[in-house]
């Protein structure tokens, strides 16, 4: 007897039906899986023959044919394993029933239980949108889909559970769907700004980058704080959408970090090691998985000590950092994930560190400090709207510093420059300024007339190159939104241009 | 072959070797017999080594000479030998004097410069050392001495640039063939100082740099002038060995004191002890020329700036900068200013030409 049941694989992102077709006919025992099935797939017959057993059922001792279908679609992953083994007992003519509008979604274990599915949410946030009204899926994966609403989720613990409920001899409700409250987003962070004294200049442009979204590098000499500020970046991040956090919980969801199984309530801050290969940074494999600028999209990638990163791998991120997505192709596939992320990234002035300092001897030879500055290439450079110097702190600052604001305080304002942000771009489907593009830079950037004027001497008195010039517009647009002020003024601007320092001629 | 030609192929077969072109000029009697004569005699010539023989055998040909002659002109490259009227005089009384020099540029007589002041310091100069170069260089100029230095990264690059910004006279001593650039990223410097100031070198034309070179340029730098101010010098660099030909040369030397504790400023402390001048205006160099006519009232180094140009705010970051140069973390602790205040009243003055922004983000009032 021929039966269909209903199931769900993805590409990148994206998930697509497909209808697993089982048949047990006479013949010599054999179990077969058509339709481009991937190794996991092929590995399932093991599984499903012991489920089956395990569960009660006595496995055919017949000829059995599974095909899944489209058959052009390369289809990968363990959650084929529940479709396949529910398509065999209905052929068997142990399930009464099988609604249309179902889709099963699950691994077995040998004994019978349902287990953890990767990308289990993307699968179901995939299937909602093409119209599914019901989906089973593992108990394993509640916590991540537990926020998806216009779609029936049924979490099963075994086999034997969902072939009573199939039967109707057993009744099971839906999940309950949880609300994306507010109570449960705020998060303690163990770092917080206040414990950074006397870089008040550097904290004043990590908070205007992260109000805008902008990218930032800092340059300094060791133990001028970089790190230290840069690790406390998350605590300072806007809090994050309902929408926001759904798609950075379905990329964790794909890319196999066992540790994610609920939903994400927090920008993500991914800090590589600087021996990352292009693969691991960008995304990619035989079946590609999303790399680290997918992995922070909508948080802050953190590259410490830049040029210590092999040139290509830094090459590679020119693209994501400008399209806010990658597309990666690859023999198996072409997949597309989101990376819409705030890089900052933090770099020495030289190899030894010291160059500039005037109470360490720099060691560096000026072809080394030239060739170290050169590791990031200038079309890099270019997408970084915030350069500032770090220098170190000497004791005396540290103690008798008075004024630290805490990351609270800082958050708040961000909060609402960001909300003014969103107004502004309703349309424009972006969500900071540093996305504007170049055409929309003249149509939501409006400068008072005095604020004109020192824009245009600023280049011929300052000695700043002409690629700053759109850059220091986006910045003194976040610097008037902190202000919370329509028309960007003369003083936004000013404190914009103290934001360019690799671009000015007594730096080199 | 003429006196000229035969120096430029010794020149540029052995190098400026100009111990040894004295006793080939002895032992042949005359430059003009040397080349005609040498390929019979060299057996006996005991003072070359063989090296330099067959260096100097291999280039004694027409064809090699005319080659030289066409790039020079090419070039535009003036050869300057001993016994030139515009050969410079102070270079007559060095040790190891030059028997030919090759200038590329507009000062046509070096002689006719009337004073002239060589400065040299580190390559990697600190924000201190960038800043006292400006202004020295600036004053010089001003009082129409020209400068004499080595076209090197940092003080060298900054004093001349300073020079030609303010119309000056500059001479750049070269520790490579006048028709080489080094370092590369000097080019539109060398560019400059051919088409305002002038080039000179005496190593043979398309040689390139090389370490040894340029103790051996120092020693023409300090001769070329008539003091040497150090502006910057770590306690084992290149620019003692500078001071030190021009202490054995007669010349004055004018240090510029640092803090005991930027090591950049060990040099010339160290000079200081010694007996150099300690320089802290131009008057300090200016008193030693009593002779020099051209010059004019500088402004001292106290800075008035009247204040009641400028608001509250600008007027604490001026009075505070009025103590010396001071980086941004220290102008936000002593001024009490918020940041955003803060940074745009530093752009803004900065605009104005009132200050100056340095690496580090260290900011000083302009001289």
């Amino acid at each position: 007897m021929l039966s269909k049941i209903n199931t769900c694989v993805l590409q990148g992102l994206q998930g697509y039906k497909i209808e697993v077709e089982s048949d047990i006919n006479n013949g010599l025992p054999v179990f077969n899986i058509v339709g481009l099935p991937d190794t996991a797939i092929k590995e399932s017959k093991e599984r499903v023959r012991s489920a089956i057993s395990n569960s009660g059922y006595r496995f055919p001792m017949n000829r059995i044919t599974i095909n899944l279908s489209p058959a052009s679609i390369r289809k990968e992953g363990s959650q084929l394993d529940l479709p396949i083994a529910l398509g065999i007992l209905n052929s068997m003519g142990k399930i009464n029933e099988i609604k249309n509008n179902s889709y099963f979604i699950g691994e077995l274990s040998l004994n019978g239980d349902v287990k953890y599915v990767e990308g289990a949410l993307p699968m179901v946030i995939s299937l909602r949108e093409m119209g599914v009204k019901n989906v089973f899926i593992s108990f394993e994966n509640i916590e991540e889909c537990s926020y998806i609403k216009g779609i029936n989720i049924y979490p099963i613990k075994d086999l034997t559970e969902l072939i009573g409920i199939l039967n109707g001899t057993y009744r099971k409700e839906p999940l309950e769907i949880k609300n994306f409250n507010d109570a449960d987003k705020t998060k303690k962070y163990t770092l917080d700004f206040s414990e950074v004294k006397g870089q008040e200049t550097l904290k004043r442009a990590v908070e205007v980058a992260v109000a805008g979204s902008h990218n930032i590098i800092m340059v300094g000499p060791p133990g001028s704080g970089k790190t230290m500020i840069a690790k406390r970046i998350p605590s300072i991040m806007p809090d994050l959408t309902f929408d926001e956090a759904l798609e950075i919980t379905q990329i964790y969801s794909v890319s196999g970090l066992k540790y994610v199984k609920k939903l994400i309530k927090d920008r993500p801050f991914r800090s590589p090691h600087h021996t990352i290969s292009k693969t691991a940074l960008v995304g990619g494999g035989r079946i590609p998985k999303p790399g680290e600028v997918s992995l922070s999209h909508y948080g802050v990638l953190f590259l410490d000590e830049m040029p210590e990163f092999s040139k290509k791998t830094l090459e590679v991120m020119r693209q994501p950092i400008e399209d806010g997505e990658i597309l990666i192709s690859r023999a198996n596939a072409n997949l597309k994930y989101p990376s819409k992320f705030m890089l900052v990234a933090s770099m020495n002035p030289c190899p030894c560190g010291y160059y500039g300092d005037p109470k360490h001897e720099c060691k560096c030879t000026q072809n080394q400090i030239d060739n170290y500055l050169n590791k990031i290439s200038g079309p890099l450079l270019d997408r970084i709207d915030i350069q500032i110097e770090a220098t170190p702190i000497k004791y005396r600052d540290l103690k008798d510093s008075n004024f630290t604001e805490d990351s609270k305080t800082i958050k708040k304002r961000i909060n609402k420059a960001r909300e003014i942000q969103h107004q502004r771009f309703k349309e424009l489907m972006i969500y900071s300024n540093s996305q504007l593009s170049n055409k929309d830079i003249k149509k939501y950037c409006k400068f008072s007339t005095e604020a004109e004027n020192i824009l245009k001497n600023a280049f011929d008195s300052l000695g700043l190159s002409a690629r700053a010039y759109n850059k220091i517009i986006k910045v003194s647009r976040t610097i008037a939104d902190l202000d919370s002020k329509d028309i960007i003024d003369i003083n936004h601007v000013a404190e914009a241009i103290q934001y360019r320092n690799l671009d000015r001629k007594f730096w080199c | 072959m003429n006196y000229k030609d035969t120096l430029i192929l010794i020149n540029n077969s052995i190098g400026p070797k100009n111990l040894i072109i004295k006793e080939l000029v002895q032992y042949f009697d005359g430059e003009e017999n040397i080349i005609e004569n040498f390929i019979d005699c060299k057996k006996n010539i005991d003072f070359i080594s063989e090296q330099d023989k067959i260096k100097l055998e291999r280039n004694i040909d027409k064809e090699y000479i005319y080659k030289l002659k066409q790039h020079i002109l090419k070039e535009k490259i003036n050869v300057i030998t001993k016994n030139d009227k515009i050969y410079p005089k102070k270079l007559n009384i060095i040790e190891n004097s030059p028997y030919v020099i090759y200038t590329k540029g507009i000062i046509e007589d070096i002689n006719n410069l009337n004073l002239n002041i060589g400065v040299v310091g580190s390559r990697k100069a600190t924000n201190y050392g960038k800043w006292v170069c400006e202004k020295f260089c600036k004053d010089l100029t001003i009082n129409k001495i020209s400068i004499t230095s080595g076209m090197a990264l940092g003080i060298d690059t900054i004093s001349h640039r300073t020079c030609l910004e303010n119309n000056g006279d500059t001479i750049a001593v070269l520790g490579c063939g006048i028709d080489v650039v080094y370092p590369k990223r000097n080019r539109k410097l060398y560019d400059k100082i051919a088409g305002k100031g002038l080039l000179l070198s005496e190593f043979p034309l398309k040689s390139e740099a090389r370490p040894y070179n340029f103790p051996v340029r120092n020693r023409l730098i300090s001769g070329l002038s008539d003091g040497i101010l150090v502006v910057e010098a770590s306690d084992r660099s290149g620019t003692l060995i500078t001071s030190t030909y021009a202490a054995e040369q007669g010349k004055e030397i004018f240090a510029i004191p640092g803090n005991i504790d930027n090591y950049l400023s060990k040099g010339t402390n160290q000079l200081i002890r010694e007996g150099a001048k300690i320089t802290m205006s131009i008057e300090d160099i200016l008193e030693e020329f009593p002779f020099h006519e051209n010059k004019t009232q500088t402004k001292t180094t106290c800075i008035n700036i009247d204040n009641s140009n400028y608001d509250k705010d600008e007027q604490i970051i001026i009075n505070l900068l009025k103590e010396g140069s001071k980086n941004v973390i220290e102008i936000s602790e002593k001024s009490k200013m918020n940041q955003k205040n803060l940074l745009s009243k530093l752009t803004l003055l900065e605009m104005q030409g009132i200050i100056s922004q340095e690496k580090g983000k260290n900011f000083r009032l302009k001289n």
